[in-house]
């Protein structure tokens, strides 16, 4: 498994700002937060897998935390960048 | 280079033979041992779009610059939430997709298709010129 962006670069100019800022975010703290509150909400987790088992939802319950950390572990190497006349904005991830 | 090729020049520089029936020689035995073309092609890591100002286009300060670089590998693990969308929520976004004029079914979206699509993707680039901006997006 991938491990996930560790930081986020982020680069912003304005035109009101004419100073260009850049930003290096470290997102790690953001995965450890996510996953204290996962490891807090796990007993909420599991009732509501057993209350949607019988609609047919526990499936989705299930799945859809591996799903979530399966796409943020590929965040890799996600660059966006938009520029406009005097205004630029660009986030990558690293 | 293989060493049909490397013959052949040897006879062009000896002058055995014209450059005309090196060149005739060199066509007939094709690209063989040419090893950047027997090499297998390397799978796409990035989906790129890009956004300009459409150069033919009067200039507008509007006009955006978009610079986007996908991974695959978001793509292939974003493919996977399909197989969490119920059985009716796949039929109304069939519909709503109908509505706007695809004719598309979700629920045939597989893995297996998007490394299909993936491997095609490859060869492909697409480029539409819209007025004011000009859409490039392929892969690398």
């Amino acid at each position: 498994m991938n491990c996930p962006p560790l930081i986020l670069r982020l680069e912003v100019s304005r035109p009101e700002h004419p100073r260009h800022t850049i930003l290096w975010l470290p997102i790690f703290l953001a995965w450890l937060i996510l996953a204290a509150i996962f490891i807090a909400l796990s007993p909420l987790i599991i009732l509501a897998t057993l209350v949607a088992a019988p609609f047919g939802w526990a499936k989705t319950v299930i799945l859809l935390i591996p799903l979530v950390c399966n796409v943020i572990c590929h965040l890799h190497g996600m660059e966006i960048n938009i520029e406009k006349k005097d205004s630029v904005l660009f986030l990558s991830f690293k | 280079m293989s060493d049909n090729q490397k013959r052949i020049l040897d006879m062009l520089a000896e002058g055995k033979i014209s450059a005309g029936e090196a060149q005739k020689l060199l066509g007939a035995i094709g690209p063989e041992g040419d090893e950047t073309r027997s090499a297998p092609p390397r799978s796409p890591k990035y989906l790129r779009v890009v956004i300009q100002p459409n150069p033919d286009a009067p200039e507008n300060e509007d006009v955006k610059r978009v610079n986007v670089r996908v991974p695959v590998a978001l793509i292939r693990a974003g493919i996977k939430f399909t197989s969490l969308i119920p059985a009716e929520a796949s039929e109304q976004v069939n519909e709503a997709l109908k509505e706007k004029g695809i004719d598309f079914d979700v629920r045939n979206l597989k893995p297996e298709d998007l490394e299909e699509l993936i491997a095609a993707l490859h060869d492909l680039e697409v480029d539409v010129q819209n007025g004011q901006e000009k859409v490039h997006v392929y892969v690398e």
